[in-house]
């Protein structure tokens, strides 16, 4: 296949031609001095660069530099920049042939405002001259935090972020969302950049092809796992509309640029980082304990179908026309009240393990005048906590720039990444080990094997938990390569051409095999007979990017800076798969399929994006600036209809205390910095509009003769993507010369058009329609805020607070909708409620709050609130019970009402101490394995039912079987948490010789979390990283990692 | 050096700038271009079969819909574990039954779907098949589709509309009835011609159209009660010749995959579900079709026409054209002829039967007053026809204890309408309390 957004060879080699024909002479001079702080402690790592020249330089440990290199007589501007201290630039003259000799004394900035931002693919920014807040991470953090994903490391790190670990899977799928959810029917992700080039982040089903109706779930890994973390220099964090207009349709979430390792001026630099960590389970679930089961005593295996099955919330089937039970009525009959010895066990010991992992990491880097480059290879290895699974990465990246001459430079880089999953089933699947756990009574002993060595049956038609380890083999292998060039001509004073070209490619393999059950009588959809699959998928993303800024002063005051631009973006995928069961034995291919059950899937899918943008910044002085910037984007997506979408951004800034009164004011003395910042923009998203969705599809089925099946869905000539319109208004301030400082925002999302599968009444001929409808909005506060209660030469104590507020709300939906519900769950947009609220049957209750009982022939037991539909509200008949359908209300929220993290952060000489404490509050969850349990008779409140401590019947009329349908309240539940995230003791050691440096960590994450959630881990999501939150069905607990690394500087 | 050199980085740039704005969807065919060649329409017709037989990714069709929700509704089958909340809605019945389940939600969608494509075809074909042959065929199967969507309508729904659009209006169940029965009759009034032989695979030979017009046509006028008509059209009727859905090993029997051996799914009720008064007798032969387990070797078994993947489901058995003439006969009063055609099902061997489905007892020796046939005819329906999506109206028809009576044998008379039909069409009348 042809791509579609190209350039041509040709056309590079005639401009690489041009570039290296011009070159200039000079004479040879030296710039050498000092950097300190303002208490004239010296400062090493300084970047000290001669301003409007490509000469630059880095102070030495002893703040000592030298820019030795070619100058005329003349005055320079020599800058010198350090994050967390204000740039300071300095006149200096020169003459030919003599050295200069300077002192620089930096003053501290802990808000780092003058650190440059990447604001648009090519345009760089100070942060004072952006109306947004804009997040930096060092990415050198990541030996402190324990973690080998990066999304892992993002966790409690950026303003207005909320980073969830999705699951426990050890390369488990992580989700970021900046400000909220941002979207009904697509993804809240924001849109990620590497180096400048647009990389996917998204989470590929190749291994649960079973998962059936809810395609919409995203589980596994997420792909930014194939970026070793270890490569990345800083990461920039965008969170909204107001900033990222100017990447249009994609940018609505938000955008988080990553920024790979660059090789540095001087020595080369070898570094070499390894580490071994230890996983374990951190908590376990509580299991029924008490030895008792009801119905009659049978035999202690459950083989043929004439066995009865019982269940705490059923009749035991077969014989039960003889021998009714003698309990409350139940739809299946009368339920037993008797009660026979077993054995219970715990099932958690035989599904978990403890498991070990390793990370090993060397680099090489260094550069001279003209040319730098940056070498790695790594590899990682990490086991999971549960039986068979892991995860492995070997990783490869290069990257080198190379300054032609005095107004050329070209860069390039190059990422592979080969990563391996080991996996089990996925958790919404009742056949993944959790899930299988929770769905068998902990009566049998399920370890025990017969002669042939084989598991034995538990129960008929149910799966012996431990087949879920050890029949499945699930694998999925990729292969990712993300490479860049990029050229940056400077002809003329203040005017830059630049342009980015990259390509993000990773294929996928997806095998999952799983043997034939040793045992029969197993439900069909277990597939006892085996099962095998085998997906593949191409995925290719390629990213231009072209802008020219143009920087002059405006008179004396006043500057200008002007950027034009136009982005492309092309996308293509290719997926296939097949499954096959009943299988020969030995074989593990698709090969050993006697039946190829579902047709062969395929799915192509190609798509354009394209944006032509204007953005112009005016200054005064150095303390007030201007932005305005707009973008024109269109995409192969859009409706034929639509044409182009405009977005508009508008920022404005002012440093307060730059003013001369404030200077001059006493409260200067203090009250160092004071920034004010505000500013509105709109982003687009399109992750809710699938490439070919504005047609009405008809696909192809192999049905007999073959033919085309008639879709629920209609097309839509007019679908646009959803607009968030953002407004923000924060400041910046540090106080006592940076010992305090704080950062906030204010921010209002209004997120319009939200595409949404439009449910029309089916007597439509169609039942939904894919339609720009609804609006909801995000509100929220993002702080930050620490400072430094000690701060001395050897002892230093830094606290720092991180916390995000965000509410919630949808506004509208389509007209005369009040609820879509997600697939699959009871959950959805609800009008007036955040979306993903909890939205089903509850507890009918009385007016003072108790549960309004139902008499179920002698038993009192709690029912499902029922009434009026169209209404929704409770109705009673004359004896005061409920009448009417089951009818839902809100449960609860899967959003939280805030984040928050407190670091510690302390210091002694060399030692390094940092703890992280995460606290989500104010979030619920929908605990399905909870109802599952106790319906199965494995969880705690059937226990309390068993030990009489319960109304017989309670578990079975929550479970819906005796006074109306699942009651869905009894499975919400409060999931704030707070846990310590990170723990990290280090010890630098400075080397001696060769060895430059040394530095020994030992980290801890996810020690400890104080919860009253009753699942394994109130943070993990069944639907992974798709817009369905909240949801614990058999979630994969996150383990305790304990982490020990050594890393050495040559 | 610099002009040129900058001029050349635009000039490369601008072979940048030239992206494509549309791409095809090479998946799948959008509904136009099918509808305007004959090759299109006659594999739309296949996709309209596949939605009403099998249970796909595109959501369950529409006979498993019919059949499960029948069946718990009145009493056929036994919910096999809990965890399934629309069945388990189903199963407690009356009340408990949400207006979302998703059951009903998508037997309905899927029959206005249905009706919709079918319509699409009946209102080109004119434009598309220069073949009188290829037209016809098209006409017939498109009629018959179109006739058999409403028919399971109206076996559910007091109310629902026959044609679809915005805010379609409803009409009554016996107009509905009216309407398919219109439709059918065009059909079967089409003279009998073969498409051409590219053509005529598509259209298959498992559905014989005018005799399965012509039963649809016997059960739908006696479901008026119109007892001459059903007479009439279920003598003409060729009761060995089969009308089925068929299934392979990529588009399985629904019953035997979604019902009987899904963890989730159901399995037949002991004595068909049916009181001590219309106990069947132990000898009768159909209790071993129906209720006894069979299955491949190896795997879980099925029951009755969902005994492995592969069984084709009837669309009508000949064992109620049968039971249609005796109960027609016996409104009439004649109860000899009455009398003569429950004995020709209560005689029927299973080798005599093209389905197998044989109850091979004695003839009739009860009291030979009405209600007593009336009775026994029920009896046989129940069995005879067992899961097969007809019981509910049977119920009612027969006049059977209702939801709200003692010793009631159905939980439902109607089912609430769909909250989607409701939020999106304000004609949609106010739900039946059962």
């Amino acid at each position: 296949m042809r791509r579609h957004c190209s350039f041509h060879l040709l056309q590079i080699i005639l401009i690489l031609c041009c570039l290296v024909l011009s070159t200039s002479a000079f004479c040879q001079s030296e710039f050498k001095g000092k950097v300190t702080n303002e208490s004239g402690v010296p400062l090493a790592g300084v970047t000290v660069t001669i301003k409007d020249s490509k000469y630059s330089s880095i102070s030495d440990s002893s703040g000592n530099f030298i820019l030795s290199t070619t100058f005329t007589s003349g005055t320079y501007i020599v800058s010198c920049s350090h994050k967390g201290y204000k740039t300071v630039e300095q006149h200096f003259a020169i003459s030919e042939g003599t050295n200069a000799d300077l002192l620089v004394t930096m003053k501290i900035d802990v808000l780092n405002m003058e650190e440059v931002i990447v604001t648009g693919n090519a345009i760089y920014t100070a942060r004072k001259t952006l109306g947004n807040a804009v997040s930096t991470i060092n990415a050198d953090e990541v030996k402190y935090a324990g973690t080998s994903n990066m999304s892992g490391l993002m966790n409690g790190r950026i303003m207005g972020g909320y980073v969830v670990q999705n699951s426990g899977d050890p390369g488990g799928g992580f989700s970021l969302k900046l400000r909220g959810v941002g979207s009904v029917y697509g993804s809240s992700e924001p849109l990620y950049l590497i180096d400048g080039v647009v990389m996917d982040n998204g989470s590929q089903n190749m291994v649960n092809l079973n998962l059936g109706a809810n395609t919409r779930f995203q589980t596994g890994n997420n792909r930014l796992i194939d970026i070793n973390p270890h490569d990345v220099d800083r990461i920039e964090v965008i969170n909204g509309a107001a900033a990222a207009a100017i990447y249009g349709s994609r940018a609505a979430n938000g955008v988080v640029q990553i920024f790979t390792r660059k090789g540095k001026k001087g020595k080369p630099e070898v570094v070499f980082s390894s580490s071994i960590n230890y996983n374990s389970l951190g908590s376990r679930i509580e299991v029924n304990e008490y030895p008792f089961r009801f119905g009659k005593a049978q035999k202690p295996r459950l083989d043929s179908l004439g066995d009865n099955r019982t269940m705490i919330f059923q009749t035991r089937g077969k014989d039960t026309t003889d021998h009714p039970g003698e309990g409350p009525r139940s739809y299946s009959g009368l339920l037993d009240t008797t009660r026979y010895p077993v054995t219970r066990y715990d099932y958690q010991d035989m599904i978990f393990n403890p498991a070990w992992g390793t990370d090993q990491y060397l680099s090489v880097s260094g550069g001279g005048d003209k040319a730098s480059y940056y070498l790695s290879g790594s590899y990682l290895d990490n086991g999971g906590i549960i039986r068979g699974t892991g995860f492995s990465r070997y990783g490869l990246k290069l990257s080198s720039t190379y300054q032609l001459n005095d107004w050329v430079k070209i860069g390039a880089g190059l990422m592979y990444a080969n990563s391996e999953s080991e996996e089990k089933p996925t958790t919404w699947l009742q056949f993944s080990p959790i899930g299988a756990m929770s769905h068998t009574d902990n009566v049998y002993e399920i370890d025990q094997r017969d002669p042939a060595g084989q598991l034995m049956k538990v129960e008929h038609t149910w799966y012996n938990p431990l087949s879920s380890i050890e029949t499945h083999e699930l694998n999925v292998e990729t292969n990712r390569t993300i490479a860049n060039a990029n050229i940056s001509l400077s002809p003329w004073k203040g005017f830059n051409f630049s342009a980015i070209f990259g390509m993000d490619s990773y294929s996928q393999q997806g095998s999952a095999y799983q043997a034939r059950v040793p045992y029969t009588n197993v439900s069909l959809n277990l597939f006892p007979d085996g099962y095998v699959s085998e997906s593949k998928l191409n995925y290719q993303q390629w990213t231009t990017d072209i802008a020219a800024s143009y920087t002059t002063p405006l008179g004396k005051s006043f500057s200008s800076a002007t950027v034009a631009g136009y982005s492309g973006q092309y996308l293509r995928s290719e997926y296939l798969a097949q499954e096959g069961r009943n299988l020969l034995p030995f074989v593990k291919t698709m090969k050993a399929a006697q039946n190829l059950f579902n047709p062969t899937d395929e799915r192509q899918s190609e798509q354009t994006i394209w944006g032509y943008f204007l953005q112009e910044t005016i200054g005064y002085k150095d303390y007030f600036y201007i932005n305005l910037a707009g973008r024109f984007d269109g995409s192969s997506a859009f409706g034929s209809e639509v044409g182009t979408v405009f977005y508009p951004k508008a920022g404005i800034t002012f440093t307060l205390s730059e003013l001369g009164f404030w200077k001059n004011a006493k409260l200067s003395s203090w009250f160092n910095t004071l920034h004010l910042r505000a500013s509105y923009g709109k982003a687009g998203n399109l992750t809710g509009l699938g490439a070919y969705d504005r047609f009405t599809a008809v696909p192809p089925i192999t049905y007999y003769t073959g033919g085309f099946v008639p879709q629920n869905r209609l097309g839509n000539e007019n679908i646009r993507p959803e607009v968030k319109t953002e407004w923000e208004g924060g400041a910046d301030m540090q106080f006592f010369k940076g010992r305090l400082y704080g950062r906030f925002s204010l921010y209002h999302q209004q997120i319009d058009d939200m595409v949404i599968p439009l449910t029309w009444a089916p007597s439509n001929g169609y039942y939904t329609k894919l339609d720009n409808l609804g609006s909801m909005y995000n509100k929220g506060f993002e702080l930050m805020t620490g400072g430094y209660p000690v701060k001395n030469k050897n002892f230093s104590w830094e606290i720092s607070l991180l916390y995000n507020r965000n509410q919630n709300k949808v506004t509208s939906l389509s007209t005369g909708t009040n609820y879509i519900g997600f697939e699959g769950v009871n959950q959805g947009a609800v009008v007036g409620y955040p979306v993903g609220s909890f939205y089903a049957s509850y507890f009918a209750r009385n007016d003072d709050g108790t549960l309004l009982l139902k008499d179920v022939n002698g038993y009192l037991l709690p029912q499902a609130e029922k009434g009026d539909p169209v209404e929704n509200q409770p109705q009673r008949d004359v004896k005061g019970q409920p009448i009417g359908t089951p009818i839902n209300k809100v449960l609860g929220d899967p959003n939280p009402e805030y984040t928050a993290t407190l670091v510690n952060e302390l210091r002694y000489k060399n030692l390094r101490l940092r703890i992280q404490v995460d606290r989500v509050a104010g979030m619920e969850m929908v605990n399905y394995t909870h109802i599952i349990r106790n319906n199965i008779g494995n969880g705690k409140l059937a226990e309390k039912e068993l030990r009489g401590e319960l109304t017989r019947g309670w578990v079975a009329a929550v479970g819906g079987q005796i006074t109306g349908p699942v009651i869905w309240e009894a499975a919400v539940q409060d999931a704030s948490f707070t846990k310590i995230r990170e723990l990290s003791i280090s010890y630098q050691w400075n080397g001696i010789k060769a060895i430059n440096g040394m530095e020994f960590i030992l980290t801890g994450r996810n020690l400890f979390t104080i919860t009253s959630y009753d699942g394994y881990d109130p943070e993990t999501n069944s639907a992974g990283q798709s817009i369905v939150r909240g949801n614990d069905v058999g979630n994969y607990p996150i383990p305790r990692v304990i982490q020990f690394s050594i890393v050495t500087k040559f | 050096m610099k002009i040129t050199t900058l001029f050349f980085a635009i000039v490369f740039c601008t072979g940048i700038l030239s992206c494509k704005k549309t791409f095809i969807n090479p998946n799948a065919p959008e509904i136009d271009p099918l509808l305007k060649t004959p090759e299109g329409m006659v594999q739309l017709l296949v996709g309209i079969k596949n939605r009403f037989a099998v249970n796909s990714n595109y959501g369950n069709g529409a006979v498993f819909n019919s059949i499960t929700a029948n069946g718990f509704s009145s009493n056929e089958i036994n919910l096999k574990a809990g965890g399934n909340q629309d069945f388990g809605q189903l199963a407690a019945g009356r009340n408990t039954i949400a207006t979302n389940n998703v059951v009903l939600t998508e037997l309905w969608s899927n029959c206005m779907l249905i009706n919709n494509y079918s319509t699409m075809l009946l209102d080109n074909v004119d434009q598309v098949a220069q073949d009188s042959g290829m037209k016809i065929n098209i006409l017939k199967y498109a009629y018959l589709y179109k006739a058999l969507s409403i028919g399971m309508l109206a076996n559910y729904w007091k109310e629902f509309p026959v044609s679809t659009g915005t805010n379609a209006s409803f009409v009554s169940k016996d107009e509905g009835l009216k309407r398919a029965i219109s439709f059918l009759e065009t059909a079967v009034l089409l003279p009998t011609k073969s498409a051409p032989p590219e053509y005529s695979v598509y259209f298959g030979s498992e559905i014989n159209v005018n005799n399965t017009c012509n039963a649809l046509l016997a059960r739908y006028y006696n479901m008026l009660g119109d007892s001459i008509k059903a007479v009439e059209k279920a003598s003409k009727v060729i009761l060995n010749n089969r009308s089925v859905f068929i299934y392979n090993a990529q588009n399985t029997n629904p019953l035997y995959r979604s019902g009987y051996t899904f963890v989730f799914g159901y399995t037949p009720k002991g004595g068909f579900g049916l009181p001590a008064s219309l106990a069947p007798s132990p000898a009768d032969a159909r209790i071993a079709f129906y209720l006894v387990p069979q299955g491949p070797q190896g795997q879980p078994p099925g029951f009755g026409f969902g005994k492995t993947d592969f069984d084709s489901i009837p669309i009508f058995l000949p064992g109620e054209m049968l039971l249609i003439q005796a109960e027609a006969y016996v409104r009439r009063n004649d109860l000899i002829n009455g009398k003569k055609f429950l004995d020709s099902v209560l005689r029927k061997k299973n080798v005599e039967d093209v389905f197998r489905v044989g109850a091979n007892l004695p003839a009739y020796s009860g009291p030979l007053d009405s209600a007593s046939l009336m009775k026994e005819i029920y009896k046989n329906r129940c069995i005879e026809l067992f899961l097969s999506g007809m019981k509910l109206e049977d119920g009612r028809r027969f006049r059977r204890p209702g939801p709200t009576d003692p010793n009631s044998e159905r939980t439902r008379d109607w089912y609430p309408y769909p909250l989607v039909e409701r939020n999106g069409n304000p004609n949609t009348p106010i739900d039946p309390t059962n």
